[in-house]
């Protein structure tokens, strides 16, 4: 084929004044006739060739919609054997109910499962209405559409009015869809968008709430778990309800706050606390009087005080209200405490009572300053994981404390503190000898504490020829710059995972922050990743992931490396 | 050790544990008693069972499933374990869409719980996060709605 150099040669060498192409030169009148005549017939054959061009896109044109039909009528007809038809209802029913999000309750979204199977065609549509389970979780987002229509809606900003219509519709919508859950337990959540410390002005108006409650209520009888966010009162509605109301009750989260002391407020006196089978128990902000709910404490097998997903700092009772609390919650096997800065303060004699918690299993205690006296009463033999944060000063004698309460039964231990000496750290490791689970985290925004968790300390944590550390040790996770070395951690899992046996364990899990190390060619400092010298042990089963920590950027997500699934997000503070 | 026929007349000597992870293949022994008779599958092919089989021998020695949900495993294990079992069980139902429709319903007629409810989570997973039209695209369903119906079911749907 000719190309278009050699094209564009052979087109000037026939134009017969192409000698004076880069020239000065005028030609005369004779000559620019005998030009015009030459282009005259260079612009027929470029017609002639637009004209070819746009028969071959006609046909193309032709070609592609014959294309699409075939695919069309290839498509109707073999449906009729597609497999998804021999799929019986009640195995398309289970492969529905997978569908639903594994992580909290489903979303009132025609893009999500359940309400997108019922779009598909008429007897998905049909199998997806009659599946009760598919409508036993819901989770209702409040939003305020009218404020910011860029955000919230896809069409312009609306007016107040019209955001109520759309809520009553999104109501009615929730009511039907609760209606499909048959006699199944619910699980509802009702969350509202906002900035909680502008709340009030950025909260949907009562009467948007107004319009859910009014949905949930009717099938109070079979809620099992319910969570709630925003503010009490607009869920006063809710407080009044008698014990026999909610009779299925099993799990109650309470993420709300702006509580109103008003001795007329339902939630002074609120029975959703005395279920008959509350067993889980989740208040945020917790002015709330739990003596009244003394007798049904004892039934408690969680409970969570204080805020869960961020870094501020909600009301919690004073440690002498709280040790009577968890003193009548005999059968909690997890507890959360998340106590605020100044929930009490360190002047006088404390009255706290003994706490004897025996089926205690996991304690996750966000201390407040002097939680010293209430850990010292608490008895828990049992205990098997302790997660722990703390800024103050003092962390490292509560923890001890907590750590030698534990009867050496503890397996896993979650640490998030700012100051913790690293003696105090083999401390804590020495009276944990079943320890199987080691995570280490940064406090948010807040320097890492120096735990000398160098080689030496590794070494001894891999130890199989003198008495290890700890020999049971199957994850750590350490998400931020500890002292080892990058030879020194690659030894720690070599030794680890070259055990065949004995009473030394094989790690299950590795979670590090890359080590940085000065590249020898550049001679700058620089994060070493490590995934290729420890394939050969992500090949025999080991989960590893290098997460770089970026506390000091909180716009950048948090990533993990991990051999098998290459970078992806990750949420550390979960 | 149990003799098992396929529909196609494949003959498979199993032994007695992994076989049992059928309840139709336990219940049916049960029912003849200790014998060397062969036991009909009459609805599983050999292609088919060869997947069943290779399913039962990896997870023989699995425990029941637990439904403890307050495991302490890391978020990023529980993420993992929640997006379809384990990485063999991605490997195992990376086939095409025939095949694994065909395993769900072997798995069904032998009654093999763990085995169906990883199928279905995996057909699930190719529905996931997919528009009602690239699930017809998936599944080669008709969007059959009258255009009475689907302009119903939408306004249902207008405030989601």
């Amino acid at each position: 084929m000719e190309s278009p150099n050699s094209a564009e040669s052979s087109l000037l060498a026939s134009f017969p004044f192409s000698s004076f192409l880069q020239t000065d030169y005028i030609p005369t009148k004779e000559e620019a006739g005998r030009v015009k005549e030459f282009l005259q017939k260079s612009e027929d054959r470029l017609r002639t060739r637009r004209e070819k061009i746009e028969c071959l896109y006609e046909e193309i044109e032709r070609m592609e919609k014959d294309m699409m039909q075939l695919q069309a009528h290839i498509e109707a007809c073999s449906s009729i054997i597609s497999l998804a038809r021999h799929i019986p209802d009640d195995i398309l029913r289970e492969i529905f109910c997978h569908c639903l999000p594994t992580d909290g309750d489903a979303v009132l979204d025609v893009n999500d499962a359940p309400l997108s199977l019922t779009l598909v065609c008429s007897r998905w549509r049909q199998v997806a209405i009659t599946t009760p389970s598919l409508w036993s979780t819901i989770h209702i987002p409040i939003i305020r559409e009218e404020i910011d229509g860029r955000l919230f809606t896809r069409t312009s900003p609306m007016s107040l009015d019209q955001a109520f219509q759309r809520n009553v519709g999104r109501a009615n919508m929730v009511m039907e869809w609760l209606q499909r859950s048959g006699s199944t337990p619910l699980s509802i959540s009702i969350a509202m968008a906002s900035n909680r410390f502008e709340f009030r002005d950025v909260a949907p108006p009562p009467e948007f709430v107004a319009e859910y409650i009014k949905v949930i209520m009717p099938f109070a009888t079979r809620w099992k778990a319910l969570r709630l966010s925003g503010l009490y009162q607009d869920y006063a509605e809710l407080a009044g309800l008698s014990e026999t109301d909610v009779s299925s009750l099993e799990s109650l989260t309470l993420d709300l706050h702006g509580f109103d002391d008003d001795e007329e407020s339902a939630w002074r006196s609120t029975k959703l606390l005395s279920a008959p089978s509350l067993r889980k128990l989740s208040i945020r902000q917790c002015y709330l009087d739990l003596s009244l709910a003394s007798p049904h404490l004892k039934r408690l097998t969680h409970l969570s005080l204080g805020p869960v997903h961020d870094y501020t700092y909600d009301y919690t009772p004073g440690l002498e209200v709280l040790s009577r609390i968890l003193r009548e919650c005999t059968d909690l096997i997890s507890c959360r405490l998340h106590l605020r800065d100044d929930s009490w303060s360190n002047n006088g004699v404390l009255d706290i009572c003994d706490m004897y918690l025996p089926s205690l299993k996991k304690l996750d205690l966000r201390e407040g300053p002097n939680t010293l006296p209430l850990v010292e009463k608490l008895e828990v033999p049992h205990l098997e994981e302790i997660v722990f944060e703390s800024s103050l000063t003092g962390a490292e004698m509560v923890l001890k404390t907590l750590v030698s309460r534990t009867n050496e039964c503890l397996q896993k231990l979650n640490l998030r503190v700012v100051h913790l000496e690293a003696s105090v750290f083999r401390e804590v490791l020495h009276h944990s000898p079943n320890l199987t689970t080691l995570v280490l985290k940064q406090v948010h925004n807040r320097p890492s504490p120096k735990l000398q968790l160098d080689d030496g300390l590794l070494n001894e944590l891999a130890s199989y020829t003198g008495p290890s550390l700890r020999p049971r040790l199957e994850i750590l996770n350490c998400n931020f710059e500890a002292e080892f070395t990058y030879q020194g951690f690659l030894d720690f899992i070599r030794r680890k995972q070259g055990v065949v046996e004995g009473p030394v364990a094989k790690l299950k899990e590795v979670l590090i922050h890359p080590v940085s190390e000065r590249d020898e060619t550049s001679g700058r400092m620089g994060y070493k990743l490590m995934t290729s010298d420890v394939k050969r042990f992500v090949d025999e089963g080991l989960s590893f992931y290098e997460s770089i920590n970026y506390d000091h950027n909180t716009s950048v997500p948090h990533v993990a490396f991990s051999a098998r699934e290459g970078w992806q997000a990750y949420d550390h503070d979960d | 050790m149990v003799i098992l026929i396929t529909s196609d007349n494949v003959k498979y000597v199993v032994e007695k544990d992994v076989a049992e992870l059928s309840v139709l293949v336990k219940n049916m022994l049960e029912d003849i008693g200790p014998s060397d008779e062969p036991i009909p599958l009459h609805n599983v092919t050999s292609t088919v069972f060869n997947k069943v089989l290779e399913y039962c021998i990896y997870h023989r020695n699995d425990p029941p499933p637990s439904d403890d949900d307050e495991g302490c495993a890391s978020p990023l294990h529980k993420y993992l374990a929640s997006h379809i079992c384990s990485e063999w069980d991605q490997r195992f139902f990376d086939v095409d869409q025939a095949l694994l429709f065909d395993i769900i319903l072997a798995a069904n007629y032998l009654d093999i719980k763990t085995l169906l409810d990883d199928a279905c989570k995996a057909v699930a997973h190719l529905i996931q996060g997919k528009s009602t039209e690239e699930i017809r695209g998936i599944f080669n369903i008709v969007n059959d709605f009258t255009p009475e119906e689907e302009a119903r079911v939408k306004k249902e749907n207008v405030s989601s």
